[in-house]
């Protein structure tokens, strides 16, 4: 079987897959991480009214603290968790659809027209690499965190190690892919592409090693120590303080005024967060391989064609 | 193996060396760096804007859930 595409049908059907994945996402957003999301808030707000207290405490001790972030309100939380994020997902999605269809579009070129794979097998690899390249491994050295979680002082750090590793993460990929197509001309494609994949985790994971945890920030180390004790004596546990999440609220003389925020939440969150990405990338690449393999009403079959095996 | 083909010569698109998809290519890459950084990053870690949130905020929820740090 032989298929006729044109640019214009790879790159809209890679869009408008990439924007449907996201309308699933959103789905999936608005059923199991909006309830997490609100009990963050919930969650924050009825922190801030303690911190509030404590901080008064502390400047009567003399002791540093951050200033509390600004209170914004520009959209209500019914905006933001139906509209707003279904905006988010949905054109997300259309991006991720876009990348995809370049990917795909590339290898095409590569290879002529003629993918070693399937055309839908070649695009839920794309897919699965989008997933793993441009969210997943990112999000193991700074994982996706709700509302509660960040201090407002530290966006711009977060911000550029978030897309640092992004980056580090989309540039290994690409220099992975060169590799094993080298190497694949003095031995067989498995063992390139397998070499190739472990040089990519061998320097990510060097990267990984060489950035900061974000509770190594200079300011969070500042306000917030390096560790934290809990207990006293022989029994006490020092636990170090690597992240941001919000440890218990305690007043000056030590006494606890308010927990650390949830484990279950959080570890919901970025659980569901994971699986939202991967309906983006692979919804995304499994919608487009569904279309772009339909052959089109009025497409001539080219009777001189190479005869292939069906995708 | 499946082997694909540029539309045939009569919609007016020619094979694979030739046909041409740079134009395409860098088109849907900026787009899609474009919302990449708006629904992502904007009015956080970067502003283009000045201190205006109406972006931040209306995809709040989707950037953290899309694994951005927010604020």
């Amino acid at each position: 079987m032989i298929q006729y595409l044109d640019n214009r049908r790879i790159f809209l059907t890679g869009a408008i897959s990439g924007a449907l994945a996201g309308l699933v996402a959103f789905i999936f957003a608005r059923i199991f991480a909006e309830p997490q999301i609100q009990l963050a808030i919930d969650y924050e707000g009825a922190r801030d009214e303690v911190q509030e207290a404590v901080d008064k405490l502390n400047a009567a001790a003399g002791i540093k603290f951050p200033e509390p972030g600004p209170d914004i309100e520009i959209f209500s939380r019914g905006i933001q968790r139906n509209i707003g994020i279904a905006a988010g997902m949905v054109l997300m999605g259309l991006a991720f659809g876009l990348l995809i269809a370049i990917a795909f579009r590339l290898i095409l070129q590569l290879t002529e027209g003629r993918p070693p794979l399937s055309g839908r097998l070649t695009l839920v690899l794309i897919g699965l690499l989008g997933w793993v390249v441009v969210f997943a491994v990112p999000a193991l050295k700074y994982p996706p965190n709700p509302p509660a979680i960040g201090h407002y002082f530290t966006i711009h750090q977060r911000g550029n190690l978030y897309l640092l590793t992004v980056l580090s993460s989309v540039v290994l990929a690409i220099g992975a892919a060169f590799l094993a197509r080298r190497l694949a001309k003095t031995m067989n494609v498995w063992t390139a592409v397998f070499i190739a994949g472990a040089g990519y985790l061998a320097v990510i994971g060097i990267i990984f090693a060489l950035l900061p945890n974000l509770g190594s920030l200079s300011q969070n180390v500042q306000y917030f120590g390096s560790s934290v004790t809990y207990g006293s004596g022989d029994a006490a546990v020092t636990i170090p303080v690597t992240t941001e999440t919000p440890l218990a609220l305690r007043d000056p003389s030590g006494n606890y005024l308010f927990p650390g925020f949830p484990a279950d939440v959080l570890s919901r969150f970025r659980l569901y967060s994971f699986i939202a990405q991967a309906i983006l990338w692979l919804g995304a690449s499994l919608i487009m391989g569904t279309w772009l393999t339909r052959v089109p009403k009025g497409a001539v079959k080219h009777q001189n064609a190479t005869t292939a095996v069906g995708v | 193996m499946s082997s694909y083909a540029a539309v045939p010569a009569k919609a007016g698109a020619v094979d694979w060396a030739k046909d041409s998809a740079l134009g395409w290519i860098i088109s849907a890459l900026v787009v899609a760096l474009l919302i990449y950084y708006f629904v992502g990053v904007d009015q956080g870690a970067y502003s283009l804007f000045g201190s205006d949130m109406h972006i931040h905020e209306f995809v709040h929820d989707s950037r953290h859930f899309l694994g951005f740090p927010c604020h």
